[in-house]
């Protein structure tokens, strides 16, 4: 046995093979099956499209917003916004979320009132204070039909992956990946901190909803989501640079989002019971926002 | 009669008298189809009634077949379904009825079509046959060779060996190193499509963390000392499922803390390619299809329910199916030699069957058809020539209660069995010693069994919140039992379950399944604020009831614990790793300072359950293993002031050595607990179910 056959798990050459096959190139610590609709699967040409029509601020009524403008790539397809700003100034009432790893998605948008991403691409288009348009007036603007659109869109940010973080090459049997306080961080993420809880699988996402407070104070809720403050788990992927966190944005930084967990986020008559008093040691807070941050890796978009 | 209605209040015979009118007049009043229909259902469905319920749906078609059709075709199917149930040849003419009077009523005929479809077949003769094993076979190691000739088992040393079905001789392939799950010992087996070679998971604990982790090895079967290491580390652990059809990769679970991914290693390089993630859930078996293109697996899809379906993933990863979405549990069993059908197990008509589904252009055709009722136990896998084994376990486990004299060192009652089930184990006493609890299986129910001492009443608590339970144990209020287990999420951890409403409530969640705790269940310190548990890696564990934090008292290579009555001590037994004696130790839960209390002769050990403290604190319980196999062992009263230890005339040889929570003494002292008997595992094949079977060629 080889040195690399124990440290490297990932055959770069079958890796490379699958991802000619798949259209999109799979990082490191992805699940190898990117699922995608029989009725839409992934092309590079429909990945291409898409791509134009995610930057292509014609979506929107007065033309001046494209899904870009509040999911930049730089930011991990997130604003760093605590909500949306759409055509005209107008704001939205949730954040908009980062968009990394959407394909392996079972819910979209906050509330996961949407199964589908086919579905989920065609409905800021729509929504008054984000694009203001229909989906027949962008058609006919673009000349494309409304499953062209919908399906390339789709597509598209299927294609959005991130992955071979420090994480990820840790796991993959780099051990200096993460460092000795990282590698605590984990050990709370994974135990004590009872994040794994929802946050699970190569997405650290359950891709449910739950009632975690955020939406509650003093006793009054601010935002049902799915019912009764419920709202899904967002991917922890990318998370250094998708702040402000929380549906609503409310959160500001890594570490206050562990102050409101250790604490057991705001009672309420419908909070999940995964979310109790946690007690983390200044320490283990410490370690868990370094561990955090090593989630962060390489972002590849329209298939490359 | 007259005497007993005499003495019935006026009053009350009045009410009786009014509710029997009513009965009365509600049976005479015309009632629906819908409902009566309701009715039937119930008894079939609820009461387990099945003469009943045909006799119910009878009367629907006779009543409704010209004013109600549906609801008479209806019925005429649910009482065909009940008359398969029962293996009832009517069964077949109340399709066919269906299918001549009913032609109005497409969706029921086309059903009934289908079941006369799967009747035809020429399934009706088969037999299962009981394979010979070895005196020494433990439990199936994984599926049977291709050619249908080996069967992979672990013995009663924890040696992975196999069975030569062609010759009945055994042969060891792959011994533990040191204690069990220390140094190292073999998992689960799987051996490739020509028989080369086999891929078999390694696991040991690592790191200062002492995790268990499984590697995943290969060697060839003609050289099994020629071992190679292909995957596998502190991170991740893999157990191997199958082999791709070229020998080139292994079909694995891949699982990383507790979350799954299942996959496939080079068998030459060991690089992985993690397909798809299942989260908590486990992948107990999967195979992969004649054509080497797919793999069929089955999972847990729901959180609410232990049942499974199946799926089929593309071995490229490039598209998974659905393809057996149930509310039953479906369990896979293997691909026919031809690729044409995918066989599963499903209890949809009351018991587990087994089931076909077509198969043609790597996806499902048609709807699954019944092939026989008569399924013994779970899949080993199917051979080349069409054979399907299977691996059935009976129980004969029971808990008995004997009355002791510590004093005089003797049993002052003999043993007798408590509530015979042949599946209850984990005895555990409640504080103030009136009642005996244990839990034990009703079909696939795990279920808690609260005997009263005083009565001999018992009440039964159905648990159905985990896919595991086990370290039974009370509450010191008796308002609740403490568990250990996974629940429907597998989310491992201690939990509380309310004695009266059978509410389960998380204490300690997550727990990494590395940290897996013993079966001995829980220890409370006198004050009840402190709850004492063991890792099978060895670590102690407090957890502060009142501040729900959660401490390690120490580590070590101990044994299962037991806390004195006066909380200061934790008995327990400890080997060190290449030491000759085994010894019982003493561990302080204030500052984890570790007292040798004797040392045992080589060869000897003490049993792995918890030592049992005597009520006054002064001396432990112990069962003393005289032999490797646990087929000799002794009870033992070991003084903790140092004076010799006294042999008790019990005959411990009749406590089971491989159960989980095998001994209680009640909190008098006078009346010990124990779980007895065995778990024995069983091989059957089942030939020429397949109509057609064919070996594909390669």
């Amino acid at each position: 046995v080889t040195f690399r056959n124990r440290c490297a798990f990932y055959d770069e050459d079958v890796w490379s093979q699958l991802a000619v096959a798949a259209a999109v190139v799979i990082p490191l610590g992805l699940d190898l099956y990117l699922p995608a609709p029989e009725e839409n699967p992934l092309t590079a040409e429909k990945i291409a499209l898409g791509r134009q029509l995610f930057f292509d601020p014609r979506l929107s009524r007065d033309g001046s917003v494209s899904c870009a403008t509040c999911h930049l790539p730089g930011r991990a397809f997130s604003d760093g916004r605590a909500v949306a700003t759409g055509i005209g100034g107008r704001v939205g009432r949730r954040n908009a979320p980062a968009l990394v790893n959407r394909g392996y998605g079972r819910a979209f948008f906050w509330d996961a009132r949407m199964t589908s991403l086919e579905e989920q691409v065609l409905k800021p288009i729509e929504d008054p204070n984000e694009m203001d348009f229909t989906v027949a007036e962008a058609s006919d603007r673009l000349a494309l039909s409304a499953d062209a659109i919908s399906r390339a869109l789709a597509s598209y940010v299927r294609s959005i992956l991130s992955g071979n973080s420090p994480f990820d090459r840790f796991i993959d049997g780099d051990r200096a990946a993460l460092s000795e306080e990282e590698q605590r961080g984990l050990a709370v993420f994974r135990g004590k901190g009872n994040c794994t809880a929802c946050h699970v699988g190569p997405n650290f996402t359950d891709e449910r909803t739950h009632n975690t407070g955020i939406a509650w104070a003093t006793g009054t809720l601010t935002d049902a989501g799915a019912g009764r403050g419920a709202f899904k788990t967002p991917t922890l992927r990318e998370i250094s640079r998708t702040a402000p966190y929380m549906h609503d944005g409310s959160v500001a930084t890594i570490e206050a989002a562990i102050d409101v967990y250790d604490r057991g986020s705001t009672p309420n008559p419908g909070l999940d019971p995964e979310i109790r008093p946690l007690r983390l040691t200044p320490d283990e807070k410490r370690a868990l926002a370094a561990f955090l941050q090593t989630l962060s890796g390489e972002v590849r978009e329209g298939g490359r | 009669m007259t005497r007993m209605q005499s003495k019935v209040p006026r009053a009350l015979a009045v009410g009786i008298l009014s509710a029997v009118l009513m009965v009365t007049v509600t049976a005479q009043r015309p009632e629906s189809a819908a409902a009566l229909l309701e009715s039937a259902k119930q008894k079939e469905q609820i009461e387990g009634d099945l003469p009943g319920a045909i006799k119910l749906y009878q009367a629907i078609v006779e009543r409704f077949e010209k004013s109600d059709r549906a609801a008479a075709a209806t019925a005429l199917l649910r009482m065909a379904e009940a008359y398969e149930k029962q293996g009832n040849v009517q069964a077949r003419k109340a399709y066919e009825r269906l299918v001549n009077e009913f032609v109005d009523q497409a969706a029921a005929v086309a059903t009934a079509r289908s079941r006369l479809a799967g009747a035809a077949r020429p399934y009706q003769a088969l037999q299962n046959k009981r394979v010979e094993l070895p005196g020494s076979w433990q439990y199936s190691a994984g599926p049977v060779s291709a050619d249908g000739r080996y069967l992979p088992f672990a013995d009663d040393s924890y040696n992975l060996a196999i069975r030569d079905l062609g010759n009945g001789t055994d042969r060891v392939l792959i011994r533990p190193l040191g204690t069990v799950g220390s140094r190292g010992s073999p998992g689960s087996m799987v051996i490739s499509r020509d028989g080369a070679q086999f891929a078999f998971s390694w696991c040991h604990q690592v790191g200062k963390e002492m995790s268990r982790v499984c590697e995943l090895r290969v060697a060839s079967l003609r050289a099994p000392g020629e071992v190679r290491k292909l995957s596998g580390d502190a991170e991740t652990s893999f157990k191997p499922l199958d082999w791709s059809r070229d020998g080139s990769e292994v079909a694995v679970e891949m699982r990383q803390s507790n979350a799954r991914r299942i996959g496939f290693v080079n068998a030459r390089t060991g690089s992985v390619r993690p397909l798809k993630s299942v989260e908590w859930r486990d992948i107990a078996r999967a195979f992969i299809s004649p054509d080497g293109l797919d793999l069929a697996f089955e999972l847990q899809p729901a959180e609410t329910s232990r049942a499974r379906d199946i799926f089929v993933l593309s071995v490229d990863g490039s598209r998974e199916l659905h393809v057996v979405d149930h509310v039953s549990n479906d369990l896979l069993v293997g691909w026919s030699p031809d690729g044409q059908q995918l066989l599963f197990a499903s209890d949809r008509r009351g018991v587990m069957a087994l089931w076909a589904l077509p198969w043609a252009n790597r996806k499902p055709r048609g709807e699954p058809q019944l092939v026989t009722s008569d399924l013994k136990g779970e899949s080993l896998g199917i051979s080349r020539s069409g054979a399907l084994f299977t691996q059935a376990w009976t129980s004969s486990r029971d808990v008995e209660v004997a009355a002791i004299d510590l004093a005089a060192g003797r049993q002052t009652v003999p043993p007798s069995k408590v509530v015979p089930t042949g599946t209850s184990m984990n005895p555990a006493w409640s504080p103030d010693g009136s009642s005996l609890a244990y839990t034990t299986t009703r079909g696939d129910s795990q279920v808690i069994g609260i005997r009263s001492m005083a009565t001999g009443t018992v009440r039964e608590l159905t648990v159905s919140a985990f896919t595991s339970m086990q370290g039974l144990t009370w509450a010191p209020d008796a308002q609740a039992f403490f568990v250990s287990g996974a629940d429907l999420r597998g989310r491992y951890g201690v939990y509380s379950i309310d004695v009266q409403s059978g509410a389960v409530a998380p204490i300690v969640t997550p727990i990494d399944r590395n940290d897996q705790l013993s079966y001995e269940g829980f220890f409370w310190s006198p004050d009840a604020r402190l709850l004492y548990y063991h890792s099978q890696n060895g670590k102690i564990h407090e957890h502060n009831r009142g501040s729900g934090t959660s401490r390690e008292v120490t580590r070590g290579p101990f044994g299962p614990i037991s806390l004195s009555p006066d909380g200061r001590w934790i008995a327990t037994s400890r080997r060190d790793e290449g030491a000759t004696h085994a010894s019982v130790v003493l561990v302080s839960t204030t500052d984890g300072e570790v007292r040798e209390l004797l040392r045992l002769e080589p060869g000897h050990w003490i049993n792995n359950v918890a030592m049992l403290w005597t009520p006054d604190g002064q001396g432990l319980l112990a069962r003393k293993m005289l032999t490797a196999d646990g087929t000799k062992s002794e009870l033992w009263v070991v003084p903790i002031n140092g004076t010799a230890p006294r042999k008790l005339d019990f005959d411990a040889n009749r406590i089971a050595s491989f159960a989980p929570g095998k001994m209680r003494l009640h909190p008098d002292g006078r009346q010990f607990a124990f779980v007895s008997g065995s778990t024995t595992a069983e091989i059957w094949t089942l030939e020429h179910f397949l109509p057609a079977a064919t070996e594909v060629r390669k």
